[in-house]
C-alpha cells in the first residue's frame, strides 16, 4: 500500500508541475460544457420536459457527463504507448513491481488531480451559474460518488489495451484520438443514451463503457430505482473484471512482441 | 513565371513524398482515417440526437445542421491533409529546427507546409463530402454553375479563414514559450462555429464573425445555401479570407524574422 501511495502522489505532483496546460485543459472542457448547454436550452423552451428530464436536470447532465468523459482524452494510454516507442518499457518491466500495479496507480494519481482541480472547481461554477439540479438524495450522490470510482476500473483497462496497441503499430496519436472519440460517443458522455434508436441504446446500457458516464450521472439525476442501481454498480464490477482478464491476456500476447533497441 | 513553375514543382515533389509515406504503413494510415472520422462523428452525433429531439434548433432542420457540419468537417479535412504543419511551428521553433528550412533556396512557409502532408485525411474529406451531397439533395438545393461556383468560393475562402487563423495563433510560437497552448485553445473556440451559431448568445456570435471568423467555415455559407441570410455571405467570405489572410502573412513575416535558433 505505501508503494501505492508513493506512486499516486509522484503522478500527482507531476501533474502539478505541468498545471498550466491544464487550464487549456479546463477552458476546453467549459466551452464544451456551455456549448452543450445552449443547445439544450433551445429544446426545453419548446417543452417542458424530454423523456422524464427537465431542463434543470439535463443541465446538471451536461455538465457531469462532459466533465467525466473529459478524462477520456487523457489516461495512461499515451504513457505506456510512449515507453513501448521509446524502448524504456524495459526498464519498467524490470522493477519489482507489475506494470499493471504501476500504471494503476498513475492512473488513481491522475483521478485524484482530475477531481480537485477540474472535477470540484469546474462543477461548482457551472452548477451555480448554469443552474443544474441537486442531486436527488444524500444517498444518490454517496452512490453517485461509488459509481465515478468503479469507472476509473473501466477506464483504466480500456486504456491499457489502447496503450499496448503501440506494439503494433506507430499511430499512438491517432488511436488516443479514436479511443476518445469513441468513448464519449458510447458512454453517453455526448449525448444521453436514450436519445438513441430504442434497442441501440438499451444495448448500450448495459455496455462497459455506460459504466464510465451514464451510469453515474443517472444514479445522481435518482433515474434508477434502488434494486436498478445495485444492479448497474454490480454490472460495473463484472465488466471490470472482464475487461481485467483481457487486458491481461492482451498483455501477455503483446508483450512477446517486445523489442528493445540498446538502453 | 519561372519561379512560379519551380514553386509548383517543389510542391509536387513534397506531395509525392506524401503518398510514398502513406503507402509505406497501411495499417496506421487506416487507423489515422478511422480517428479523424470519429473526432468530427462525436459532435456530429450530438447535434443530430439533440435536433431530433427538439425537431430542429432555431430554424435549422436536421438536413441543414448536416450539411453545415458536413462542410465544417470538409474544411477541416483538406486542412489537415494540406496544411497540418501550422501546428509543427511550435517544435521547429523550440527545437531549432526551423534553421534548415531558412537556408534553402524556396519560400519557408512552402517548406513548412510540405514537411508534413497527411493524405488518408483526404478519405475523410470523402465522406463527409458525401455527406454534404446528401443533405443538399434532401434539402432540394439544385446542383446548377450557380452552387458550383459558390462551393469553389466558399472551399477556397473557408480554407484560408480555417488555417490563416491556425497560424496566426501558432506563429505566436516565435515570441513566447507557451504559444501552442494558445492556438489549442483557439481551436477548442472553433468547437462553437460546428454548431449553429444563433443558438448562442449574441457575444459569441460576434467573435465569431469578427474576431475569429469561424463562422464563415460552416455557419454562413450553410445559411446562405438554405436561403436563412442574404447574399452578404457572397462578399463576406473573400472579404474575412484576405483579411485573415494578410494578418497571418504579417505575423508569419514578423514572427520568421524574430526567430532565433536554438543552436543545434
Amino acid at each position: 500500500m505505501g508503494k501505492f501511495y508513493c506512486l499516486v502522489k509522484m503522478t500527482f505532483l507531476t501533474k502539478f508541475a505541468y498545471v498550466k496546460a491544464f487550464w487549456i485543459n479546463i477552458a476546453g472542457t467549459f466551452a464544451s460544457i456551455v456549448i452543450y448547454y445552449f443547445l439544450w436550452q433551445f429544446v426545453f423552451r419548446q417543452q417542458d420536459s424530454l423523456a422524464g428530464y427537465t431542463a434543470a436536470q439535463m443541465t446538471a447532465y451536461v455538465i457531469l457527463s462532459r466533465m467525466l468523459s473529459s478524462q477520456f482524452s487523457g489516461g495512461i494510454n499515451s504513457e505506456l504507448s510512449n515507453w513501448i516507442r521509446t524502448g524504456k518499457i524495459g526498464m519498467e518491466l524490470l522493477r519489482p513491481v507489475s506494470l499493471f500495479f504501476t500504471l494503476f496507480a498513475r492512473r488513481v494519481g491522475e483521478f485524484v488531480f482530475f477531481v480537485i482541480f477540474k472535477g470540484l472547481p469546474v462543477a461548482a461554477v457551472c452548477f451555480l451559474v448554469l443552474g443544474g439540479a441537486a442531486p436527488a438524495g444524500v444517498w444518490n450522490f454517496a452512490m453517485f460518488l461509488v459509481s465515478t470510482c468503479l469507472s476509473i476500473g473501466i477506464m483504466f483497462f480500456f486504456e491499457f489495451m489502447v496503450g499496448l496497441c503501440s506494439f503494433y503499430t506507430n499511430h499512438s496519436y491517432s488511436l488516443a484520438y479514436a479511443k476518445s472519440s469513441l468513448l464519449s460517443i458510447l458512454s453517453g458522455g455526448v449525448v444521453p443514451l436514450f436519445l438513441f434508436p430504442e434497442g441501440l441504446s438499451r444495448v448500450l446500457d448495459y455496455l462497459p463503457f455506460a459504466g464510465m458516464v451514464s451510469v453515474p450521472v443517472n444514479i445522481y439525476l435518482g433515474k434508477y430505482l434502488t434494486s436498478e442501481t445495485w444492479r448497474f454498480i454490480g454490472l460495473q464490477m463484472v465488466w471490470i473484471l472482464i475487461l481485467w482478464m483481457a487486458a491481461y491476456i492482451f498483455y501477455c500476447c503483446a508483450i512477446r512482441r517486445i523489442v528493445v533497441q540498446g538502453g | 513565371m519561372k519561379r512560379l513553375v519551380y514553386y509548383l514543382r517543389l510542391w509536387n515533389g513534397y506531395q509525392r513524398r506524401g503518398l510514398i509515406e502513406m503507402t509505406q504503413y497501411p495499417a496506421d494510415t487506416v487507423i489515422l482515417v478511422i480517428s479523424l472520422i470519429l473526432r468530427e462523428a462525436a459532435g456530429f452525433i450530438g447535434v443530430l440526437a439533440i435536433a431530433y429531439a427538439a425537431g430542429g434548433l432555431g430554424g435549422w432542420g436536421v438536413y441543414e445542421i448536416c450539411l453545415m457540419f458536413s462542410m465544417c468537417a470538409f474544411i477541416e479535412s483538406l486542412s489537415q491533409t494540406f496544411f497540418d504543419n501550422v501546428w509543427g511551428i511550435s517544435h521547429m521553433v523550440h527545437e531549432g529546427r526551423m534553421d534548415v528550412f531558412l537556408v534553402r533556396p524556396a519560400p519557408v512557409f512552402l517548406q513548412v507546409l510540405g514537411d508534413v502532408v497527411h493524405y488518408p485525411a483526404l478519405i475523410s474529406m470523402l465522406i463527409y463530402g458525401g455527406v454534404m451531397v446528401y443533405a443538399l439533395v434532401h434539402l432540394g438545393i439544385g446542383f446548377d454553375a450557380g452552387l458550383l461556383l459558390f462551393l469553389a468560393e466558399y472551399l477556397v475562402c473557408g480554407i484560408a479563414v480555417n488555417t490563416g487563423i491556425y497560424t496566426i495563433f501558432n506563429c505566436l510560437n516565435f515570441w513566447i514559450v507557451q504559444g501552442e497552448d494558445v492556438a489549442v485553445l483557439v481551436q477548442t473556440c472553433r468547437e462553437f462555429a460546428k454548431y449553429p451559431i444563433g443558438a448562442f448568445p449574441g457575444v459569441i456570435r460576434t467573435v465569431f464573425t469578427y474576431v475569429l471568423p469561424f463562422g464563415f467555415v460552416g455557419y454562413y455559407p450553410a445559411a446562405y445555401l438554405t436561403g436563412k441570410t442574404g447574399n452578404w455571405v457572397l462578399a463576406g467570405l473573400p472579404l474575412a479570407a484576405v483579411a485573415v489572410s494578410l494578418v497571418a502573412a504579417v505575423f508569419w513575416n514578423l514572427g520568421s524574422r524574430a526567430y532565433d535558433s536554438t543552436g543545434t
